[in-house]
């Protein structure tokens, strides 16, 4: 369904070419984009821009998004990034998060979350550190206390992005949210 | 471009913010550097980029053609949602006068009793086309980046206005700046054991 990369991948952004998680410098967030703190040679599963993909991914590597996601994405030890042409309708939980394409959901990182300029944005981040780049369009909650955040509900597994007040009413009338398919692919 | 202009009224808004756990609703668009010096004082912040949704929404069939059915989607909270901050930078003169009162109201009743809602208006004639984007740089410095070299005619907001047009809140401090722009720090009256004032209602044309 994806491919596996286990060479380096040809990077995306040239400008922030990869880098150790080791100590890295504060950053202005709109003149130096961090570097993202990926292993250099990770290896790094690609959902291209073919596939669209609906259920809960988990697995043991980096993913990179260029095609559609619905449901869920737990990554909590690896980095996940959507690239441009990327389409995620997900809860996404990653160490590290990077975003230049479309998602409509909560996201969750362990360290860091990056709006790129191209990231259009709409749901809750929680995450020790936030940072976005002018031209990212985001509505939404920005929780950097991520114990707060589950403390509130806000970090609290959701479904989707934050309903519209007739959804809400529609909800508790008894429907569900956004379904989930059972099978869960794994991305190792 | 970007100017830096002081904002002393923000100074003090910021300067009450609890920290941690300040909870910060910004109207305007995300940009970086706010979100950065929210960081800082480890703020909650929600990001409404209100202009944008505005046009957004308007695309929307499915959304009612009233004004007033509009406002709770475009402002959607938490059950029991409140903030300490609100920032309304440059927004009130793109809203428009008679659109503007029920997102004060919506923002009204969200305000921590102690909160505080810090508005910039344009008071000149003139105004550039869209919005300009404002950055802090310190607590009482912003920057102002005009995006739009086209200006349109400004609607004047007198003092008073604006006080009627934010039922139960009343603008203790004030300060107009050198670039033409109005800062309002606008707070419970309550706080200061002041009564509220009318509430505004829309002007009616002269027939």
């Amino acid at each position: 369904m994806w491919k596996r990369e286990n060479e380096p991948v040809p990077n995306p952004h040239p400008s922030a070419p990869p880098s150790a998680p080791t100590a890295a410098p504060r950053h202005d967030p709109e003149t130096a984009p961090p570097r993202m703190p990926t292993p250099v040679a990770a290896s790094r599963a690609v959902i291209g821009p073919s596939i669209e993909l609906t259920g809960e991914l988990s697995g043991s590597e980096d993913l990179f998004v260029e095609g559609k996601v619905q449901g869920k994405i737990r990554l909590p030890q690896h980095s996940v990034t959507v690239g441009a042409k990327g389409r995620v309708s997900a809860e996404v939980q990653a160490r590290v998060l990077e975003i230049e394409g479309e998602v409509d959901g909560h996201l969750f990182g362990e360290e860091l979350i990056v709006l790129r300029k191209s990231a259009r944005v709409r749901g809750d981040l929680v995450a020790p550190r936030v940072v976005i780049e002018d031209g990212a369009k985001f509505k939404g909650t920005i929780d950097m206390e991520p114990k707060r955040a589950l403390a509130t509900g806000t970090g609290a597994p959701a479904t989707g992005p934050r309903p519209l007040p007739a959804e809400e009413s529609s909800r508790s009338a008894g429907s569900a949210g956004p379904s989930v398919a059972s099978a869960s692919p794994r991305a190792s | 471009m970007r100017v830096e202009h002081p904002a002393p009224g923000l100074k003090s808004a910021l300067d009450h913010l609890p920290r941690p756990g300040g909870s910060v609703l910004d109207l305007g668009p995300a940009l970086g550097a706010n979100i950065a010096w929210f960081e800082k004082a480890r703020a909650r912040v929600r990001v409404v980029d209100l202009e944008r949704s505005i046009d957004d929404e308007a695309a929307r069939e499915a959304i009612p053609a009233i004004w007033e059915r509009k406002v709770p989607h475009l402002l959607a909270f938490d059950d029991g949602e409140r903030f300490d901050l609100v920032l309304a930078w440059d927004l009130p003169n793109y809203v428009g006068r008679e659109r503007w009162p029920a997102i004060a109201r919506r923002i009204v009743e969200r305000l921590q009793p102690a909160g505080s809602f810090h508005l910039l208006v344009r008071v000149g004639a003139e105004m550039p086309a869209r919005p300009c984007l404002y950055r802090i740089v310190e607590g009482g410095l912003l920057s102002e980046e005009i995006v739009s070299t086209a200006v349109a005619p400004a609607p004047r907001w007198p003092h008073a206005e604006i006080e009627k047009l934010h039922d139960g809140l009343v603008a203790p401090r004030s300060h107009l700046g050198k670039h033409g722009v109005q800062e309002y720090v606008l707070e419970h009256a309550a706080v200061h054991n002041l009564p509220p004032r009318a509430v505004a209602q829309p002007r009616r044309r002269a027939r």
